[in-house]
């Protein structure tokens, strides 16, 4: 089933929407859940909260692109988990890699807190990252919002995986020159 | 936690990087500078001409002749030489001999102080012999990220990036070209004598400075044809290999293009301009 059906099936209030998405997504936004999680029962309950915030999000929203939409939605969700859940900072999974990797854009000196200001540096990142080359866009993206790991994301783009390696790093640096150009600092 | 606040808005970027980034016909294309500068002969005269100049005056901190940046340090690569200690910390990116009086803006790179980049250029600037050029890559490269090192000879006079016979040891003497290429494609290289470049930061910073500058004549210009003709005038050495018009950008993405020359601009309209043979594209609206 198309995107557009499934998210006509969520504005008709047909619980068969929920079983379709997951059908289609099911197995992606669970191993998303897993890489941050990286415990498969509570990707489970990730996957199942995320499901209902879904639901109440659909109508009124209507998403152009249903899997990043809800994935969107289990990636927060799954954060929130992740702050109760002191084994999975232990160590070992995706996103304490991930987490370690994106303090390098960051500065020590404030902390983001304004809501508006939030959209403004989403803008920029955006925009950053559509400056960028391919490679160094899809390893990003790859890496920081689909949480892949740097081996799966060289399979993917058939590139070494030192070569991801250095994207990633010189992508990091320039992204935390660009927000500073633009008079953000994180 | 810092990370996760920026994890998290990662998580909002535009749905159609997402998409992107999963697409599975991804090909490896190496960006590649190419310059379109004037022959080699009067570059070379001119760079005599700064040597002798320099040479006459001894001491010189910053000279501009013309918009040539000359180092503070010295003017001529005669007075470099290669030392065993790679990490002078007084050398700075300000201080390279860059020769280059047709598009400073483009090929004077700026690299960030202390950065991987800047030691591969101190070193590639002294290195007196390719022995010397090689170890001191070998031993400032602790993270693997240089994939090739190359000395070669210039050949052919006429066109100024064209490289001939390998040079495997000796000494590195004027006209010769050293090349480096890191593994994820980015070459660094140095005409030696003359001009120091780096295909990524150049090729980066000329399309964000002329990006700028288009979407300024953007702004200003009433028609496609008037904003046609300001970029004429304005890009003098003919960067720019296409412009084109849309109404918005669904259009843009559908490919509805406006191509009548007296179709006034108006706010919400998209441009599609292809630089440097397609190396370099902009999309803006106005």
């Amino acid at each position: 089933m198309d995107d557009n059906a499934i998210v006509r099936l969520f504005w008709e209030r047909s619980e068969t929407a929920l079983s379709e998405l997951s059908k289609k997504y099911g197995g992606y936004f669970i191993s998303v859940a897993e890489r941050i999680l990286y415990n498969h029962e509570d990707a489970k309950e990730c996957i199942n909260d995320a499901y209902l915030k879904t639901w109440n999000a659909i109508p009124p929203a209507r998403p152009n692109v249903l899997k990043a939409f809800v994935g969107k939605i289990v990636k927060c969700v799954a954060v929130s988990m992740l702050r109760a859940n002191t084994a999975a900072k232990r160590g070992g999974s995706e996103i304490a890699l991930i987490y370690d990797e994106l303090e390098e854009c960051i500065s020590d000196t404030r902390s983001v807190e304004n809501e508006f200001e939030n959209k403004q540096i989403i803008e920029k990142i955006n925009e950053f990252l559509w400056r960028c080359s391919e490679l160094h866009r899809r390893a990003f993206v790859l890496r920081y919002w689909h949480c892949e790991s740097v081996s799966a994301i060289a399979e993917r783009l058939d590139v070494p995986e030192n070569k991801v390696s250095v994207s990633l790093y010189r992508t990091r640096r320039r992204l935390k020159e660009y927000l500073a150009k633009e008079g953000f600092e994180l | 936690m810092k990370a996760e606040k920026l994890f998290l808005l990662i998580n909002e970027i535009d749905d159609r990087l997402i998409s992107d980034a999963e697409r599975t016909d991804y090909s490896p294309v190496e960006i590649e500078y190419v310059s379109r500068r004037s022959p080699i002969k009067e570059i070379i005269a001119f760079a005599a001409c700064a040597a002798v100049l320099i040479i006459g005056v001894f001491t010189v901190v910053k000279l501009r002749i013309g918009g040539i940046d000359t180092p503070s340090d010295s003017g001529s690569r005669l007075e470099y030489s290669c030392s065993d200690d790679m990490s002078d910390s007084s050398e700075t990116s300000e201080n390279i001999p860059v020769i280059d009086e047709e598009f400073p803006d483009v090929t004077q790179i700026k690299l960030p102080a202390g950065s991987f980049e800047e030691k591969l250029r101190y070193i590639m600037l002294r290195a007196a012999t390719v022995e010397a050029l090689e170890s001191g890559i070998a031993e400032a490269d602790t993270d693997g990220l240089v994939s090739e090192v190359s000395v070669t000879k210039k050949t052919d006079k006429t066109e100024y990036f064209k490289t001939g016979e390998p040079v495997t040891e000796g000494a590195i003497k004027d006209d010769m070209f050293v090349t480096v290429t890191l593994v994820d494609g980015v070459r660094f290289r140095y005409h030696v004598g003359y001009v120091f470049e780096s295909s990524e930061q150049s090729v980066y910073d000329f399309g964000r400075e002329f990006n700028e500058q288009l979407e300024k004549l953007a702004r200003e210009a009433e028609t496609l044809g008037g904003f046609k003709a300001a970029v004429a005038e304005y890009d003098e050495y003919k960067w720019t290999d296409e412009i084109h018009l849309y109404q918005n950008r669904d259009d843009f993405e559908k490919g509805i293009e406006l191509t009548d020359d007296n179709t006034v601009l108006e706010k919400g309209m998209c441009f599609y301009i292809i630089l440097q043979s397609g190396n370099v594209k902009a999309v803006f609206e106005i």
